[in-house]
C-alpha cells in the first residue's frame, strides 16, 4: 500500500448491502477477527463482510470508534473515573435498541471477534429475559415454531425442572 | 433469525440465576439440548464455585424437619426491608427426608449437594436446588470400631464429587478410610493414614479442595487441638496446625470452636461460648501455619449474646451473618457497625450449611 497523506491508515469496509464505510485503522483494531487480517497481511484495501448489513455495521463502527478512542484500562493503572463513567454511560446508551438488532450486532460481533461488544450485547439479553416465562422468551427472541419442543417433550421438561416453576 | 452459537447462548445463559436457567429448558429444541448437556452443567458449576459473589451462594438451614434456602446478600431477608423485592432471598425447601423416609442424624455439605448421615445404614445425598436426590449405601465397612466420620469433597483437577466415610482406631493408632465417587456406585479403600488424632464430631468444611475437621488428638484433651483434613485429589489424610493463642485461663477451656471457608480461605473461629468473645482466625495462605491471622473479634456485649456466637457465612470480609444463641441470626458489618437482624424464622435450635446453587446431579 502507499503511504497515505493523513495522519493515520484508513480501512474500509464493505456490508452485505454493498455499503462502504471508510474508518481509521485503530478503531477497525477493536475487531479482533480483523485484526489478525490485516496481521496477516490478508486485508485488501476493502474488506468485504457479506454476512453483516450497513444498519448492523454502522453500529458496530460506531462502537469501536467510541472503545477505540477512550483510553485503555491496562494503558496506566490510575485511568481518570471520569473516562470510565462515560464508557459506561455510552454502552448503556449504546444497548437501548430493539431484539433484533441486539441480536444482529451480536452475532456480528462474534463474528468479527469484540470482546467487549460480545460481553455488552450478551448482558443486555440476559437482562431482558431475566424472570420472563419460557413463552415470553419465544416472543422476545422470535423464536421459530419448528424449533418448539413437542407438547410431550415440553410437558416432560416442565415435570422435571418443577423445581424452577415453584 | 439464524441460531445463537452455542458459545454466544452459554454467556447469556451463565448470567441468569439458576431458577431461570431450569424454566429456560422449555424454550425451545436447542436451549433444551445445550442446558441437558454435561458441557454446560459443568460450565455452570465452575462458574458458580470461583464466582462467589454472584448470588449462587446459599445458606441452608433447618430446624426439625423445617428447611430452608437463605441468600443472605439479598437484604430483603432483613427486618425493614421488604420481602417482595425479592422472593428468591428466602425459599422453603421440599423435605427430602419424605420421600425417602429416611431420618437424618449427621449433615455436610459441598457446593452444589447436601448430604445427611441417616440412622437407616445409608447416606442421603441431593442437590437442594434442583430437588434431585440419592441414597448412597453405609453399611459395611472395611473398619469397625471407633466413631464413624463423614466428608463430601469436590476435586476440582478431576472434577467429580466424592463421599470420604473414615475411623479413627485407638489400638493401631491410624485412620481407615474408604471413598465413594459419585460417578461410581461403591466404597473403594484408602491407604490407611497413621495419626494419632480422634474422630471429629463436627462438620467438615470443603476449603481449598480439601475436607477439614476440628478434632482432638487424645480422648482426656477438652477442646479441639488440631485441624484434620482429607485431600480430595491425593486422598491422604493430612494435619494443619490450628493458630497459636496464647493461654488465658478462661478461654483455654474453650478452645477453637468451629471451621469455615472465606472465599477460598480456611479459618477458624476461637471461642463463641461460655461468655468468651469470638475471634476468627484466616489462614492467608494455605498451609503455611505461620500466616494465621486474626481478623474479626465478634463481642459477646455487641449482639447481647445470652449462649453463644457463631459466623453462619461471610459476604465479604468485613460482613460476616452471625448466629446468636442458634436462634436468631443478624448480618454484621464491622467496618460500619451496622446490624440487620434476619426477618424470617428466629424460634428454635437450627443447624446451617453453605451450599452454592448449581445444577449438578448427586449421581455425578
Amino acid at each position: 500500500m502507499s503511504t497515505s497523506s493523513s495522519s493515520s491508515k484508513k480501512i474500509v469496509l464493505k456490508s452485505a448491502d454493498n455499503e462502504t464505510f471508510e474508518i481509521d485503522e485503530i478503531v477497525a483494531l477493536e475487531s479482533q477477527a480483523i485484526k489478525n487480517m490485516i496481521e496477516d497481511e490478508c486485508a485488501d484495501n476493502v474488506i468485504p463482510l457479506g454476512n453483516i448489513d450497513s444498519k448492523t455495521l454502522s453500529k458496530i463502527i460506531e462502537y469501536c470508534k467510541k472503545h477505540a478512542e477512550s483510553p485503555k484500562k491496562d494503558d496506566n493503572a490510575d485511568i481518570d473515573e471520569k473516562a470510565v463513567e462515560d464508557l459506561k454511560s455510552f454502552d448503556a446508551e449504546f444497548a437501548k435498541v430493539d431484539m433484533p438488532l441486539i441480536q444482529d450486532i451480536l452475532m456480528a460481533a462474534n463474528f468479527l471477534n469484540i470482546d467487549n461488544l460480545i460481553g455488552l450485547m450478551c448482558r443486555t439479553i440476559a437482562d431482558r429475559i431475566k424472570g420472563k416465562t419460557p413463552e415470553e422468551i419465544r416472543k422476545i427472541l422470535n423464536i421459530n415454531k419448528n424449533d418448539l419442543l413437542s407438547p410431550e417433550q415440553e410437558a416432560k421438561a416442565r415435570e422435571e425442572n418443577s423445581w424452577a416453576f415453584d | 433469525m439464524p441460531d445463537l452459537p452455542s458459545e454466544v447462548l452459554i454467556d447469556i445463559l451463565l448470567r441468569l440465576p439458576t431458577k431461570s436457567i431450569g424454566q429456560f429448558k422449555s424454550v425451545c429444541k436447542y436451549w433444551f439440548s445445550l442446558i441437558s448437556s454435561a458441557d454446560f452443567v459443568k460450565l455452570h458449576h465452575h462458574q458458580a464455585i470461583i464466582d462467589t459473589n454472584k448470588n449462587h451462594s446459599r445458606v441452608f438451614i433447618a430446624y426439625a424437619h423445617l428447611l430452608h434456602s437463605v441468600n443472605f446478600a439479598s437484604s430483603a431477608c432483613y427486618e425493614g426491608y421488604n420481602v417482595d423485592d425479592d422472593t428468591n432471598a428466602v425459599v422453603t425447601l421440599n423435605d427430602p427426608f419424605e420421600k425417602e423416609s429416611v431420618d437424618g442424624k449427621l449433615m455436610g455439605s459441598c457446593y452444589g449437594l447436601i448430604y445427611h448421615v441417616c440412622y437407616d445404614d445409608c447416606i442421603l445425598l441431593w442437590n437442594p436446588t434442583t430437588q434431585e436426590m440419592r441414597l448412597i449405601p453405609d453399611k459395611s465397612t472395611s473398619f469397625s470400631d471407633g466413631t464413624r466420620f463423614y466428608g463430601l469433597g469436590y476435586d476440582l483437577i478431576n472434577d467429580e464429587y466424592k463421599m470420604v466415610r473414615a475411623c479413627h482406631s485407638i489400638s493401631s493408632k491410624s485412620i481407615s478410610s474408604e471413598v465413594f465417587d459419585l460417578k461410581s456406585d461403591s466404597w473403594r479403600t484408602v491407604q490407611v493414614s497413621h495419626m494419632d488424632i480422634n474422630s471429629p464430631d463436627e462438620i467438615g468444611i470443603l476449603s481449598n479442595g480439601a475436607v477439614h475437621w476440628l478434632v482432638r488428638h487424645s480422648d482426656d484433651s477438652d477442646k479441639h487441638d488440631t485441624i484434620l483434613s482429607f485431600d480430595m485429589k491425593d486422598e491422604i489424610f493430612i494435619e494443619t496446625a490450628l493458630p497459636n493463642v496464647p493461654n488465658v485461663t478462661t478461654i483455654e477451656l474453650i478452645g477453637f470452636t468451629s471451621l469455615g471457608d472465606l472465599k477460598g480461605f480456611l479459618y477458624a473461629v476461637y471461642g463463641g461460648c461460655e461468655g468468651v468473645d469470638a475471634d476468627v482466625w484466616v489462614m492467608k495462605e494455605y498451609g503455611a501455619v505461620d500466616s494465621w491471622s486474626k481478623i474479626i473479634r465478634l463481642t459477646w456485649a455487641e449482639f447481647g449474646c445470652d449462649y453463644g456466637i457463631s459466623p453462619v457465612c461471610f459476604i465479604h470480609e468485613d460482613d460476616v451473618v452471625v448466629d446468636i444463641d442458634a436462634w436468631d441470626i443478624y448480618r454484621y458489618n464491622v467496618s460500619e457497625k451496622t446490624m440487620k437482624r434476619f426477618n424470617k424464622f428466629t424460634t428454635d435450635w437450627h443447624i446451617s450449611l453453605l451450599y452454592t446453587e448449581a445444577l449438578v446431579s448427586p449421581y455425578g
